[in-house]
């Protein structure tokens, strides 16, 4: 291209342009910037979402440790029914001697209900032992009503039943809406 | 490494030519700004504005001399631009001779705004401030003598009026040596038009007049005149025409390139010379292209 003469005076240095190689400079500058830019917005976005994530998986952390401690509070209930079951158990087996004893007392009494047309029904049952004196048994034995003659008769079925139970201190009281009797029952097949 | 060097560097303006670097075309100088582009008639100046992407914005003429305009205009044409750049074209006490032998060293150019009796030799006048353009076969050179007082001149109502003179040129010869670098450096390229033995070249400009005749390879013939011709009239170019004309046929080239694209000016070139192959080599604002792209 031709350049038009210039016949001005000069009064500033000029300094020529620079060589096109070296446009790779800020062409780098560029494309540094670019990149950071780039790589931020990326960066950004990743932590964001890693945010968003760590929430999220604190979220199920937390609710599965909630749902932990609710199964740990069945599995202690459980436990503890299992002790009460266990307990259930050895009772079942440490009161088999006795229990022939209730079911008398209480077939004893709902035959007199019957046949005899009383009104008796156990209020309270309560048979105890010690382990000082296992051949005693404590006998606690409430009936409402204040028939005594299904009483007697229930006293005198623990007598001639098989195990034929002498009775040591009994007590009974009497009022208009219960029978109240206690004593000490030993089996007469029991050899002191 | 100062700020603004930093920034020219991010922006690759370290890598365009420097607005005033004389030695770049306008067009690479300023490619997105608004520049102004003048020319100082002896008793006018005509101004018009280079758009960003050198398209031609608005323009005007005013009579008077230019440090009158300048002290009128200065505002509104400092506004005209974006930085206050100016191309200038000055289109009166100019001289254009051919010369021959003139030193071709490499540097010549620098050289010859430095100092010019180191390429003009015996030729040399002080208190003239020279361009040139050398026949790229021959050893014939166009010489552009212009004041020196006058390119002082300009150049201070600009400044005054806080406008930076980019380029001063002028326009005559700006023309005349488009014409010829059209005509040697692409019209003889190979697969194309040859370049004629023998042509004529009639430069106008603003009533600004040069005649240039090559014979058989070689330019033989100037004549130039400043503000000679009356705006729209060139019949005052007869006198220094027809002399130029003995003994040369009609049928070599005649190439006509005036700055107003007037057909007029064309036709009266026409009725000059009947029977002549004239081809009008103007393009569109022929002057303003020059100054405000080359």
């Amino acid at each position: 291209m031709l350049v038009c003469h210039d016949l001005k005076f000069e009064n500033d240095p000029v300094a020529p342009p620079l060589s096109n190689g070296l446009r790779v400079i800020p062409v780098l500058f560029y494309v540094a910037v670019a990149g950071c830019a780039f790589f931020a917005a990326y960066f950004m976005i990743q932590k964001n979402a890693s945010e968003r994530a760590r929430l999220a998986q604190e979220r199920v952390t937390a609710e599965e440790k909630k749902k932990i401690a609710q199964i740990q509070m069945k599995h202690n209930e459980l436990e503890g029914d299992v002790k009460k079951a266990n307990s259930m158990i050895e009772w079942v087996k440490g009161s088999a001697p006795i229990q022939r004893l209730a079911m008398t007392i209480n077939n004893s009494v709902m035959k007199n209900s019957i046949e005899l047309g009383g009104d008796s029904t156990i209020r309270t049952l309560k048979l105890s032992r010690t382990p000082d004196s296992p051949w005693q048994i404590k006998l606690g034995l409430t009936l409402n009503g204040s028939d005594t003659e299904g009483l007697n008769q229930t006293l005198e079925d623990l007598g001639s039943g098989p195990e034929e139970y002498k009775r040591f201190n009994p007590q009974r009281s009497v009022d208009d809406t219960s029978v109240v009797y206690t004593a000490t029952l030993i089996r007469s097949t029991e050899r002191l | 490494m100062q700020l603004v060097h930093l920034k020219n560097l991010l922006t690759f303006a370290s890598f365009r030519p420097e607005p005033a670097d004389p030695a770049a075309a306008w067009s690479t100088r300023f490619p997105n700004k608004r520049t102004l582009l003048l020319n100082v008639n002896r008793n006018t100046v005509n101004w018009q504005v280079m758009l960003k992407g050198g398209h031609l914005g608005e323009g005007g003429t005013e009579e008077g001399t230019l440090q009158e305009i300048t002290e009128m205009y200065g505002d509104e044409w400092k506004g005209m631009t974006d930085d206050g750049w100016v191309s200038v074209s000055i289109n009166n006490r100019f001289i254009l001779s051919l010369e021959s032998n003139l030193s071709r060293k490499k540097g010549y150019e620098d050289l010859l705004r430095s100092n010019p009796k180191a390429v003009l030799g015996s030729k040399f006048e002080r208190g003239k401030v020279y361009a040139v353009r050398h026949h790229p076969e021959t050893n014939s050179s166009l010489l552009l003598a212009c004041e020196e007082v006058l390119v002082k001149e300009t150049q201070d109502a600009l400044k005054k009026a806080d406008l930076n003179v980019g380029r001063l040129s002028c326009g005559l010869f700006a023309m005349l040596t488009d014409v010829l670098y059209r005509l040697h450096e692409t019209g003889g390229k190979e697969g194309e038009n040859e370049v004629p033995a023998n042509y004529l070249v009639i430069a106008v400009c603003q009533g600004s007049v040069c005649l240039l005749k090559q014979s058989e390879g070689q330019w033989t013939e100037l004549r130039s005149r400043s503000a000679y011709c009356e705006p729209g009239d060139l019949s005052s170019l007869r006198q220094i025409l027809q002399p130029m004309l003995t003994d040369w046929d009609p049928q070599n080239p005649t190439l006509f390139v005036s700055d107003d694209n007037d057909p007029n000016s064309l036709e009266q070139i026409r009725q000059m010379l009947p029977g002549y192959a004239i081809s009008d080599v103007s393009s569109d604002d022929q002057l303003w292209s020059i100054i405000g792209k080359n």
